[in-house]
């Protein structure tokens, strides 16, 4: 009895915090205007929450909490309906009177008329008032024990509803059943003409989406695809080659600057064909992953992390001074970048030229495919297993006959290229490159893209590249977490999951073997 | 190859070391052709070391290592294996995430020459070296039995076939010298005939040179034609099996002194044994 | 098979020498650009000695406060091995509640004054002790949570990554929680930024701030309680065994858990003295704070070799000071002074990887 008690209490603490934190955030109050968005289906937003939704997201919280608890409990040994409830009611006694404490010093704030947004900028009036249930401070009070009660008494239930009837766990195993029985994998394997039409059907899908899709779509589509090709490339440094480059926005920018100079009319006025610019903007980059990658090339993993970030910044930092102003025009960036002139077959066959966005993204379709297919080509080859094996145990490949450090280079440089080229389309794609766009966050992004997708995987790359840069698009009242859910993502994933949501599978490479004398004939030195 | 060298690998006057520690101190050991030589001693004698430095993990301090009458000091490890030598690891060290295929496959990697703008864009040289070196590497894994295991993902395999796998992927590289460390340690009975009977066709099949260190004097005293014995990093005798068995010195670092008896007593059942037989 | 006749010819691909030829080619380029500005800077002077002796006393400032957060990275990398992404961070969260402490000081009125200037000294105090053990508390859980559990990951970058998972959930954190604009300490009048001693000399002045002698002392300080505490105590001497051979101290009974938690402690302490520090100095601050001196710091780490103490130290006081005086020396835009920074840092791991002050391991690993 006494262990349920400390343990219930530390977990009402967590609890506890959990909810000050995402008060002090003010993430609870989104939630709470989200789920109401959800519930009164998207009707006009009105300033003010109701009430009853800051509950349920207070009540949710203690609810998740206390079921963790009574999970964990349950390993341990058999427990009793009595211990849970105990143990459910100290958890919303302690984190309901944690969160009433904030709630109390806010109120009394609030009521004297203080702003608190000079410290705390997240809490603003209307949002104390929200926390407040809109009440004063000892019905809120009132309001928050009532709902951390009511959230562990559901988990209570529903965990002993579950334990009596074994449903979810039922219900679990049957999934997994109905995963085994489809088998996408095996169906591909037994008719190959399948795995073919498919793929057709995936490529005539992806040709036929710019046409169908609305304006805000196509640019959200784009932003994906160019994220999804940084990740391709970075997915071959830190993904195969296991070094951790943090700087990768350097390589971005360079292509893009690059692409920019040779492209606009100020300050040089070339205005060169747009492939060949291309072009010149994936050298120019790989050339960089050269220079940054050569000195390196026998240090430790993690100095080439830093290295790169450090490259990074003085790349940012040289574009953004009064030194190269004359060549990238400073913070003002450069303007009226080049676009592709759009081949008159279009027009031909549709009657109409394609829309410029449509088109645009045709174009990033077509540079993706074609750096989809390198990075296939490259992954599944010599080059890409002796990768593998470097990262797997630098040692030991070097031994095999790998020469481990032209190899990291090499990667480095196959990366910084692609990076090079998604930098060009994406100068192309806003006419216009500044120092701003290449922050440290960039980088952040393209290694989460890598490692949410799954290191060494290239369709988790591309899931990465949906989930990092898609979602946060759609869900647009969260855009003031992401970044806080990108580091706490990529902290969880590398706990629980490290291999990422969609792992590299081995593929089969087998073939029948010959007989002896082939094999003695093959090992004459 | 106009004249063909006397020996496959050797060292002259070998010397370590560590700080103030001399791992191994003046040896020398020369490898016939298709031979098979074992180094043993007891624990911390400086055999893993004198391994090491012959595959490059190592310079040695004084003294030269001739691979094929070539000098190969302060070589990288690289182009050792380039050159001809192959090794494998007293604890086990394969590329767990990979497929058993996969790291035989790297294993080859000396032998191969298609680039990476070969592998983009498909060239024949290309499709044809990499259809040539799946199938010898399945061949190999046939070879040394794992044939059924080759998609497999190598952490899953049992601990004998890890050390096969081993010895497979240094056979990718074409050796004209194998170095095996330990090759039967930590096996039962069983496992360790069948890896004597590998080892005895490496050398019969393949014409494979091998020099291994064992601790396990069955295995050493049933394949080896020579034996190397040090003994804190001193090499304190060398011989056939029959001779090193009965050395005085080799039973005093392995027993300590004052077995002076031990050794007739040995000698005698030794000889009782072959009555028997 | 073709590829058997060139069996036995010699490899050209010697990276090890090429790399050798690089270092060299590097080192002599660079010596030879600082050789050429010293003769520039004699022949014909920009500047007068006491604007050097102004930059002088600027890089000691500022290399004090990257010593102290230098030293963090040390600590931890010597007994993790991990670069601690997060730390520059965790000296933010210090710099965030030295600022609510002071704030809170000048709220609090003691009779006529208010407490921050009834009792200066008092005030200074507790607002490092808070800002002290905010980011040593920070630092104790960003271990527990974000590394203890990757510590035996089969996923070699998986620490790495989750430090740069943690460095970025803090620095987003405080930025919504305390918003992104520019935040001003409330220094005590004994210790007012920008008043000082005036210190005439030729034809300028130098000012020598208080804010700017009370960090250094202060620094100082720290430094050489730390070196003590590190050489004399039980916990640092299992500290130092920790970072000699992780398993042997555990076999002589060292607990590892307990061990990575009190260095992690400890740099949190450093680092928030650092924090504090630096708000006192700079007066401007926001969440971003600890980006910047967190990565300068890592360079000064490395300059004096990572997982060396002393070196550390070293290497913060002259990355400061070649960080004030380089822009002058080289001739180039003041705005350039990170750069200079970086190139440091690259020009360091090509030229001597092991630091100024450390010994050149061999990375031969055991096999």
């Amino acid at each position: 009895m006494k262990t349920i008690l400390t343990k219930s209490s530390k977990f009402g603490v967590v609890a506890g915090i959990i909810l000050i934190f995402s008060e002090m955030i003010n993430l609870s109050s989104t939630l709470a205007e989200i789920l109401e968005k959800l519930f009164t289906g998207g009707i006009a937003t009105k300033d003010v929450i109701i009430p009853f939704y800051m509950g349920l997201v207070t009540g949710l919280i203690v609810f998740f909490t206390t079921f963790a608890f009574l999970k964990k409990q349950k390993s341990d040994r058999k427990n009793s309906f009595l211990h849970g409830l105990a143990a459910a009611i100290i958890i919303s006694l302690v984190s309901g009177s944690l969160i009433s404490v904030l709630n109390i010093i806010l109120g009394s704030y609030l009521e004297k008329g203080k702003d608190v947004r000079v410290y705390l900028e997240a809490l603003s009036p209307d949002v104390i008032r929200a926390f407040l249930f809109q009440t004063d401070v000892r019905h809120a009070v009132m309001n928050y024990f009532l709902s951390t009660f009511l959230g562990s008494m559901t988990a209570l239930i529903l965990f002993w509803l579950s334990q009596k009837t074994n449903q979810p766990a039922k219900t679990i195993r049957g999934l997994a059943r109905l995963k085994e029985k489809i088998q996408v994998g095996r169906i591909f394997e037994r008719y190959p003409a399948v795995k073919t039409i498919s793929i057709l059907l995936v490529i005539i899908a992806i040709l036929t989406l710019p046409l169908i899709v609305n304006a805000y779509t196509i640019s959200v589509l784009g932003i994906v695809l160019i994220y999804a090709i940084m990740g391709l490339g970075l997915n071959l440094i830190v993904g195969l080659s296991g070094q951790l480059v943090f700087g990768y926005v350097a390589f971005f920018a360079l292509g893009a600057y690059t692409f920019g100079l040779l492209t606009a009319p100020k300050p040089f006025g070339i205005e060169m064909n747009f492939w060949l610019a291309l072009l010149i903007s994936l050298v120019v980059a790989g050339i960089g992953g050269f220079l940054i990658g050569l000195p390196i090339m026998n240090l430790r993993g993690d100095y080439l992390a830093i290295v790169t970030l450090g490259f990074a910044e003085i790349v940012r930092i040289l574009i953004n001074s009064n030194l190269m102003a004359d060549y990238t025009g400073g913070p003002q960036g450069i303007k009226n970048i080049g676009q592709p002139i759009q081949p008159s077959i279009f027009e031909r066959y549709f009657g109409k030229p394609l829309e410029d966005n449509v088109w645009f993204l045709y174009l990033i379709i077509f540079v993706f495919l074609l750096i989809l297919y390198a990075a296939f080509r490259l992954q599944y080859s010599r080059t890409g297993r002796s990768w593998e094996a470097m990262r797997e145990d630098e040692t030991v490949a070097q031994a095999c006959g790998v020469t481990t450090s032209s190899y990291k280079v090499l990667a480095i440089v196959i990366g910084a290229a692609i990076a090079g080229a998604a930098g060009a389309l994406y100068a192309s794609r806003n006419t216009y490159t500044g120092p701003s766009e290449y922050a440290f966050m960039v980088s952040v992004n393209a290694l989460a893209v890598v490692v949410v997708g799954g290191m060494g995987s290239i369709p988790g790359t591309l899931l990465g590249a949906f989930i990092i840069k898609g979602l946060p698009e759609l869900l647009r009242d969260l855009e003031n977490y992401r970044m806080v859910v990108f580091g706490a993502l990529l902290i969880v994933m590398m706990i629980i999951r490290p291999e990422g949501i969609w792992p590299v599978k081995r593929r089969k490479l087998s073939v029948a073997p010959e007989s002896i004398e082939v094999l003695k004939e093959d090992l004459k030195p | 190859m106009t004249k063909k060298p006397s020996y496959v690998l050797e060292a002259e006057n070998i010397t370590i070391n560590f700080g103030g520690l001399t791992a191994v101190n003046d040896v020398s050991l020369q490898v016939p052709f298709e031979s098979i030589i074992s180094i043993i001693g007891p624990n911390g004698a400086g055999k893993t070391t004198f391994f090491n430095c012959i595959s490059g993990f190592y310079a040695c301090d004084k003294g030269t290592v001739f691979f094929q009458e070539r000098p190969i000091n302060g070589i990288p490890t690289d182009e050792i294996a380039n050159l001809g030598i192959s090794r494998t690891y007293q604890n086990i060290r394969l590329f767990t995430n990979m497929s058993v295929i996969e790291n035989v496959l790297i294993g080859q990697q000396p032998r191969l020459r298609s680039t990476c703008i070969d592998t983009i864009f498909q060239t024949y040289r290309n499709r044809r070296e990499e259809k040539q070196s799946i199938q010898k590497a399945c061949n190999l894994l046939d070879f040394v039995g794992l044939g059924a295991y080759a998609d497999d993902v190598a952490n899953n395999l049992p601990y004998g076939a890890q050390r096969r796998l081993e010895i497979a992927r240094a056979l990718g590289n074409n050796p004209h010298l194998l170095l095996l460390d330990e090759p039967c340690a930590g096996m039962n009975p069983h496992e360790t005939s069948a890896m004597i009977e590998l080892i005895n066709t490496l050398r019969s099949q393949l014409k494979i040179t091998i020099v291994l260190i064992e601790h396990d004097m069955k295995v050493v005293m049933n394949i080896s034609d020579s034996i190397l014995v040090l003994d804190h990093g001193e090499k304190i005798a060398q011989g056939t099996p029959d001779e090193i068995q009965s050395n005085q010195k080799v039973i005093e670092a392995y027993l300590g002194s004052g077995t002076e008896n031990l050794v007739e007593k040995y000698s005698k059942r030794k000889a009782d044994k072959r009555k028997l037989d | 098979m073709d590829a058997k006749n060139n069996h036995h010819e010699p490899s050209s691909k010697q990276a090890v020498r090429k790399i050798n030829w690089l270092r060299w080619i590097v080192g002599v380029c660079a010596g030879a650009y600082v050789l050429y500005r010293i003769i520039f800077q004699i022949v014909q002077p920009e500047y007068g000695p006491v604007y050097w002796l102004g930059f002088l006393n600027t890089g000691l400032i500022v290399g004090g406060m990257y010593s102290l957060i230098a030293i963090g990275y040390t600590l931890v990398y010597g007994v993790m091995l991990l670069i601690n992404f997060a730390h520059g961070d965790i000296m933010m969260l210090g710099c965030f509640a030295g600022y609510f402490t002071f704030e809170f000081f000048n709220y609090l009125k003691v009779g006529e004054s208010n407490f921050l200037n009834a009792y200066p000294v008092l005030a200074i105090i507790l607002a490092f002790i808070i800002g002290a053990s905010v980011s040593a508390v920070s630092g104790f859980y960003v271990e527990k949570i974000a590394y203890r559990p990757l510590r035996n990951s089969h996923v070699r970058l998986a620490p790495l990554i989750s430090a740069v998972g943690a460095s970025i959930f803090l620095e987003t954190v405080a930025q919504i929680m305390f918003g992104a604009n520019k935040k001003t300490y409330k220094n005590p009048l004994l210790l007012e930024r920008g008043t000082g001693w005036n210190i005439e000399m030729g034809d300028g002045m130098i000012v020598i701030t208080k804010t700017g002698v009370f960090s250094l002392i202060m620094a100082i300080v720290l430094m050489i309680a730390l070196y003590f505490f590190v050489q004399k105590t039980k916990l640092g001497k299992s500290i130092r065994a920790v970072s000699q051979d992780k398993n042997t101290a555990q076999l002589m009974g060292i607990n590892l858990d307990r061990v990575t938690s009190q260095t992690f402690i400890i740099s949190g302490i450093l680092a928030g003295s650092a924090g504090v520090m630096w708000g006192l100095h700079n007066g401007l601050f926001n969440h971003f704070v600890g980006f910047l001196p967190g990565i300068k710091a890592f360079t000064a780490a490395v300059l004096g070799g990572i997982g060396n103490i002393p070196g550390a130290m070293a290497g913060g006081m002259i990355l400061g000071i070649v960080e004030s005086v380089g822009p002058a020396f080289l001739g180039i835009d003041f705005q350039l002074k990170d750069v200079i920074a970086f190139t440091i840092l690259i020009l360091v791991l090509i030229l001597k990887p092991s630091g100024l002050f450390g010994k050149s391991s061999s990375n031969v690993e055991k096999v």
